[in-house]
């Protein structure tokens, strides 16, 4: 399995063994071995969480590695920073973070690279005209003079693969890519990456998406914790057994047992909209439900969420809570009446890092800690411990603070703040994002503990195999709207993912 | 390219450019003033208002800098203060007087002439002060991670205590300059202010480097994302000292200019002019949250402030009283602020409107 079949030292452009990358408390990479043949695709998998990003930030000087060895073209290299790294001909698509929005197309390809005349002045003529060429040879008609944050996100990833054309890559390293694309924009794409192939290019592709994969890659290696564990011919491999590979355990004992009944309904939605992010999305949720609502990243799931709890508003539609139309202003008028928001990003949104473990779990509740209109210190630290124990948070006690715990157990902590309150309906926006694997099941548990004590559960998710393992129903939106909503015995991954696909943009014809 | 390329709303695409529409504003201001007073919209005038706001324009090009990196200065008028008044003190040791006759309507008058240190030596060590004090908040600010406002703040302190320091609390006035610095601001040079001139020079070189070199580009770059630059192998500390340099050195040479127009030099100098500084540069369209401004916006918000400070005094709307005069500056600037903020909305809410669900 290790190496499908033995590869000749100078097939290898690229050849890293035992990188090891330890940041405070955490081991980012363990002893990580890959090789990459020239004028090869080569996948790297595993879920969030388990090195990739790092991995690529060794790679491209961002990071040191503390320990290993990296050869390119057989010659040991050490890339101190990013500039020997892009010196050496490897260049990164990164999936957010590359772009500057405020500046033009051209100025982006060519920042750090900018097309000099003598004596040293840049040349716009130069950089408008060599940026159009570059776009032209990509068979792109993107303006070279519009500004970056106007585009669209694929018109971004070509930008970015223009910019690393400029700079002569043999190494290519995408983040990825596909994300946020439409069937046919990513199949735009992966003919452009295929012909970056022929002409030699060597090509590391990330991806969630296993079309991705097994449409364009000729190898794929798999990462899980922080450690290899694996590199397959593509056609030895098939999504169960990279799905087993990433998981690490087989899907069915890794998903616990729902049990709960369905019960009256909680939640219901009709009509909802706001300008310019998402329109007529109509669905219910009732007690002892999970209720999944996933689709791509910027179909508008994140944006459903906060407008109904009151963090955004909506500009259409209603939203009717245990039977009584609401509309919130903020989030804790609807935390008040019983329905809770366990936001995307914890660490911003969820939790005062710096705070304790009681503080942060008694905040909303402060109210209720009140004796004689002070606050009950002792109320608070039963709050505090209660939490530590419904949910099994690792800590030696209610004092440790927020930022001392790992991922997992900073997502226990918020979910025991929002069940320190009464609600009833749990809104959880990616629960799992960034969390190891042992605590990803003990929050599935919690979940399902949760909606057999009769809560109604709306988790947005990106994770296929998480959607389809805990969700009775899913809610799958595209572009903005709800495309289907899909019972479980009707999940199959196919099915889920044509139904998030944006569809084609129609052309307008010209009047 | 086909009929599509065309958007429906011209006017709004127009509005985005701030330059033009600064512009007219300006325009707009001169004719409006100069309707109710004629005396206003005059070639000596106008001439009069650039030169008075050159001051304003050379240290808005600096402030740029700093904004267009993320960071803030408000500790401006301090830097100028030390700059001068180390150069002023300097000027004052070395005061040479000497009784002579010169010729004035065709007879011999007894005249004194005051020499001191060559004006470019002190220009060039006010400047060197100036950077000097910029170099010290962008360590601060790059390298010792403090908040920019936080830093400023402190330093503001730090160099106004420094210029009662070395002056043992004593101004610099009139009598202790050199002719050729009492001159300097008033002389003409092909019919313009030597402030003017000092001020287009400025202008130009700042040019050049924002906009036709490399490191220029760099400021947008680390304001734009950050994260991005350092990826990219851009060291943005370097980048942010730097923009704080810049706008000490300019600081420094401003103030050589504030004393040489007000014949005077005193420790709390300029107190409180980086506001009109900082305005100067967001109704300029500079984004106080870095990556977005250009260089001739910066010069037309400065012209902006200098138009209404000066037609407030022309039309004499508020009397003497200076507490009217500048409550109706900032309602000014806050008017114009709110228009672009304004502007900008409705920019991004027709965006959205368009965007496809």
């Amino acid at each position: 399995m290790q190496e499908g079949h033995q590869t000749a030292r100078e097939d290898l452009i690229l050849e890293i063994s035992h990188v090891t990358k330890i940041f405070p408390g955490v081991r980012a990479l363990d002893d990580v071995g890959f090789t990459l043949r020239r004028g090869e695709i080569h996948a790297l998998i595993g879920e969030n969480g388990a090195g990739k990003s790092t991995f690529i930030k060794v790679l491209t000087g961002v990071h040191q590695p503390d320990s290993g060895t990296i050869l390119l073209n057989g010659q040991q290299v050490r890339m101190t920073d990013p500039l020997v790294a892009r010196r050496l001909g490897i260049a990164a698509i990164y999936q957010h973070l590359a772009a500057y929005p405020h500046l033009s197309v051209a100025e982006n390809i060519f920042m750090g690279n900018e097309q000099l005349r003598p004596p040293g002045f840049i040349s716009w003529r130069n950089t408008r005209r060599r940026a159009a060429r570059l776009l032209q040879s990509l068979g792109s008609s993107i303006d070279p003079a519009a500004q970056m944050g106007e585009l669209s996100v694929a018109q971004q990833q070509i930008v970015e693969i223009a910019k690393a054309l400029s700079q002569d890559a043999s190494v290519l390293i995408m983040d990825e890519p596909t994300a946020a694309l439409s069937l046919t924009e990513s199949e735009e794409l992966y003919s452009i990456v295929r012909g970056l192939k022929a002409k030699g290019t060597s090509v590391i592709l990330i991806s969630h998406r296993f079309e991705d994969i097994f449409s364009l890659a000729d190898r794929v290696t798999v990462l899980r914790d922080a450690r290899y564990i694996g590199t397959w011919d593509i056609d030895e491999a098939d999504s169960a057994l990279l799905v087993n590979h990433m998981v690490g355990r087989s899907i069915d004992r890794f998903f616990p047992q729902k049990t709960a009944d369905i019960g009256e309904e909680l939640l219901k939605v009709s009509g909802l909209g706001r300008t310019g992010f998402f329109q007529d999305v109509s669905f219910s949720l009732h007690a002892g439900e999970i209720l999944g609502l996933t689709g791509l990243v910027g179909a508008g799931r994140t944006e459903v969420v906060e407008a109904i709890t009151g963090v955004t508003r909506p500009d259409y539609g209603t939203i009717t809570l245990m039977g009584q139309q609401v509309r919130f202003t903020r989030p804790g008028e609807a935390l008040g009446r019983g329905l809770a928001l366990m936001p995307e990003d914890r660490q911003k949104q969820g939790l005062l890092l710096p705070w304790s473990i009681r503080d942060n779990v008694s905040l909303p509740m402060l109210d209720s800690c009140r004796k004689h209109r002070l606050l009950s210190q002792a109320h608070i630290n039963r709050m505090g411990s209660h939490a530590i124990e419904q949910l099994a948070i690792k800590a030696r006690s209610g004092l440790d603070t927020a930022d001392s715990l790992s991922g997992g157990n900073q997502q226990k902590v918020v979910l025991g703040k929002l069940l320190s309150s009464s609600a009833r309906v749990m809104v959880m926006d990616e629960p799992t994002k960034g969390v190891d694997v042992g605590s990803k099941a003990a929050i599935y548990q919690i979940m399902c503990d949760l909606a057999a004590q009769g809560f109604g559960i709306l988790m947005v998710s990106s994770e296929m195999p998480e959607v389809m393992a805990m969700c009775d129903r899913a809610v799958i939106m595209r572009q903005g709207r709800v495309s289907t909503i899909l019972d479980r015995a009707d999940f199959t991954p196919e099915g889920i993912l044509r139904a998030s696909m944006p569809l084609e943009r129609k052309e307008e014809t010209p009047a | 390219m086909s009929t599509r390329q065309f958007k429906p709303l011209r006017l709004g695409r127009l509005l985005r450019n701030r330059e033009l529409g600064l512009t007219l504003v300006l325009l707009a201001l001169i004719g409006l003033i100069g309707l109710r007073n004629p005396a206003f919209a005059t070639p000596g005038n106008l001439q009069f208002i650039l030169g008075d706001t050159s001051i304003l324009i050379v240290l808005a090009l600096g402030m740029m800098c700093v904004l267009l990196v993320g960071s803030i200065d408000i500790s401006v008028p301090a830097v100028m203060a030390l700059s001068a008044m180390t150069a002023g003190i300097v000027m004052k040791n070395n005061l040479v007087q000497a009784d002579t006759q010169v010729l004035v309507d065709g007879a011999l008058t007894a005249a004194t002439v005051k020499t001191s240190t060559p004006l470019p030596l002190l220009l060039l060590l006010a400047a060197g002060v100036g950077a000097a004090c910029g170099l010290l908040n962008g360590l601060l600010i790059a390298y010792g991670r403090v908040l920019p406002i936080v830093a400023t703040l402190g330093s503001q302190y730090i160099l106004y205590g420094l210029s009662h320091l070395i002056s043992g609390g004593q101004a610099i006035y009139r009598k202790d300059m050199s002719d050729a610095f009492i001159q300097f601001t008033r002389g003409n040079v092909l019919g313009f202010n030597s402030k003017v001139l000092i001020m287009l020079a400025a202008f130009l070189v700042l040019m050049a480097f924002i906009n036709y070199t490399r490191y220029g580009r760099r400021l947008y770059a680390v304001g734009s994302n950050a994260e991005a630059a350092r990826m990219s192998g851009i060291n943005t500390r370097a980048v942010t000292l730097s923009a704080h340099t810049i706008m000490g050195l300019l600081a420094g040479l401003a103030g050589m200019l504030y004393a040489s127009h007000d014949n005077k030099v005193t420790q709390d100098m300029a107190m409180g002019y980086e506001m009109y500084v900082i305005a100067a540069c967001v109704i300029g369209g500079v984004s106080v949250t870095g990556g977005v401004g250009k260089i001739t916006g910066v010069a037309l918000g400065a012209l902006t402030i200098g138009v209404i400070n000066n037609g407030l005094t022309m039309l004499r709307l508020t009397g003497n009283s200076e507490f009217w005069k500048k409550a109706i500056q900032g309602a000014v600037i806050l008017i114009a602020i709110i228009t672009n903020v304004y502007i900008k909305r409705a920019h991004e809410r027709r965006v959205l409107r368009e965007r496809r669900l």
